[in-house]
């Protein structure tokens, strides 16, 4: 026992005088002894990795998901940066698309009534020319309009101008790329239109209103509110049947010769913007200047 | 730095370590969060407790990250134990010091890592380990940059409050002692 006691003290002074060395050894010795053995069972866990594993497994599972929110919210921050920059930079674009969607349901809108337009004139009759409307003159004493098409389109005077509702007016003055259009509510305008049902004939006068002023109706007549107005054609200024509105606001009175009547017409006179051109209907004096 | 600010220090490296440095380019290595707290342990503690706690980091890096487990048990063991032992007599504990022994370590980490595996295993890994040296030194370097005045801030706070705390406790055994002689 003695011996041993000695044996035990000296390799405690021998450790102790090397204490340095002894740890260094034995961290060489516990590491390459653990790699060895992980080496060896490389398609394996050794004991040791699959203990620590499972004791390990649920505190590695706390950190991961723990790290994950981490840097979830992290990387949430980031995008969150980059989701106001982006939504600045769409906002931007979506003013721009904004604006161009305008633009081109202006234009939708604008190519509906072209087609509406030529619609109607191939279904009534060929030679029409479209024009724009590019100017107004809805003053007290006069009803007139200004298109884009003139004398190096054809556009001649007394020319009749409608839309797909109807009869709009003629042309009055004409320069080379524009023209005048005297509307049928000018207080200059007369057409000779018909009921389109009862066929009483009636002149539809211009009162720089609204509305249109049935002149010679007479008080005999079946014509009724509602009924269509259509041209005659006498006269040779318009052609006939072109739509010119509805009879409206009848006040008959026994011992006069005429009914009192209105006329709504049909084309939306304060808000044109496209019309047609009458370019193959001659008004008479025109034909007779041709044939002259 | 008392072991329990420690402990807190290697479950916040071991929370840092897997997850992905997305503030870090791509191309970068991951930082060994776990050496540079161990070199920052051993300068504090000395080369005995630095070389058990390289020893035990390098053993959790092993088994939690690696899977060939040994290399960072000697690695960050022997940096443990040469950066204690530097600083117990050669070296201070500034900063540029701890980037210089961050530097050396990761390089001996890989030299090591390359050795055993050459020794153990007989496959030479050498110039792939080597090759990627120097992003993991970049690596390193760029997170110790960051980590080591925050943990020398927080080891001056953590004194700070230590002694303010054992301070009190003297207070109030003193005043305990003099109430209990007046009585």
């Amino acid at each position: 026992m003695a011996q041993l006691h000695f044996k035990d003290r000296g390799m405690t002074g021998f450790f102790d005088r090397h204490r340095n060395i002894s740890l260094l050894a034995a961290l060489c010795i516990f590491s390459f002894s653990i790699f060895a053995l992980s080496a060896r069972q490389k398609n394996h866990l050794t004991p040791l990795e699959r203990g620590a594993l499972a004791a390990l497994a649920p505190f590695q599972k706390v950190l991961n998901w723990g790290a994950d929110k981490v840097f979830d919210a992290w990387d949430g921050y980031i995008l969150l940066f980059k989701v106001r920059q982006e939504n600045e930079l769409l906002r931007q674009r979506l003013k721009q698309m904004t604006m161009e969607n305008h633009m081109l349901s202006e234009k939708l809108l604008e190519y509906g009534r072209m087609e509406q337009l030529f619609n109607a004139a191939h279904h009534q009759m060929g030679g029409l020319t479209l024009a724009r409307v590019i100017g107004r003159d809805s003053s007290g004493f006069a009803r007139l309009i200004t298109i884009d098409k003139g004398a190096s389109d054809g556009i001649k005077e007394k020319m009749p101008v409608l839309t797909h509702q109807g009869l709009v007016g003629r042309i009055i003055r004409v320069s080379r790329n524009a023209a005048k259009v005297m509307l049928i509510t000018d207080v200059r305008s007369a057409v000779d239109a018909l009921a389109q049902e009862s066929r009483d004939g009636m002149v539809a006068a211009g009162a720089n209103s609204q509305m249109l002023t049935a002149r010679y109706l007479r008080v005999d007549s079946g014509a009724k509110e509602g009924e269509m107005v259509v041209s005659s054609g006498l006269g040779g200024i318009y052609p006939k049947g072109l739509v010119i509105g509805l009879l409206a606001e009848i006040t008959r009175e026994k011992e006069d010769l005429f009914v009192t009547a209105r006329i709504t017409p049909l084309a939306s006179l304060d808000r044109l913007e496209e019309v047609m051109v009458m370019k193959e209907f001659l008004p008479l004096n025109l034909e007779r200047e041709n044939q002259e | 730095m008392k072991l329990t600010q420690y402990l807190v220090l290697v479950f916040l490296c071991f929370l840092l370590q897997p997850a992905p440095f997305t503030i870090l380019p791509v191309s970068l290595a991951r930082p060994d969060i776990g050496l540079i707290l161990t070199l920052h342990c051993s300068l504090d503690w000395g080369r005995e407790r630095g070389l058990l706690f390289g020893a035990a980091m390098g053993f959790m890096r092993d088994l939690l990250l690696c899977g060939a487990v040994g290399q960072g048990t000697l690695a960050w063991g022997l940096a443990g134990f040469t950066a204690g032992a530097l600083r117990e007599g050669y070296i201070s504990g500034e900063f540029g010091v701890k980037l210089i022994l961050v530097s050396l370590a990761t390089a001996a980490d890989t030299l090591i890592q390359a050795l055993m595996t050459r020794m153990v295993m007989s496959v030479d890994v050498g110039p792939a380990v080597l090759g990627s040296l120097a992003d993991q030194l970049i690596s390193n370097l760029l997170f110790s940059a960051i980590a080591l005045p925050l943990l020398s801030v927080l080891d001056d706070f953590v004194g700070r409050k230590s002694a303010q705390l054992e301070r009190r406790r003297r207070m109030k055994s003193f005043v305990a002692g003099m109430g209990a002689t007046g009585r």
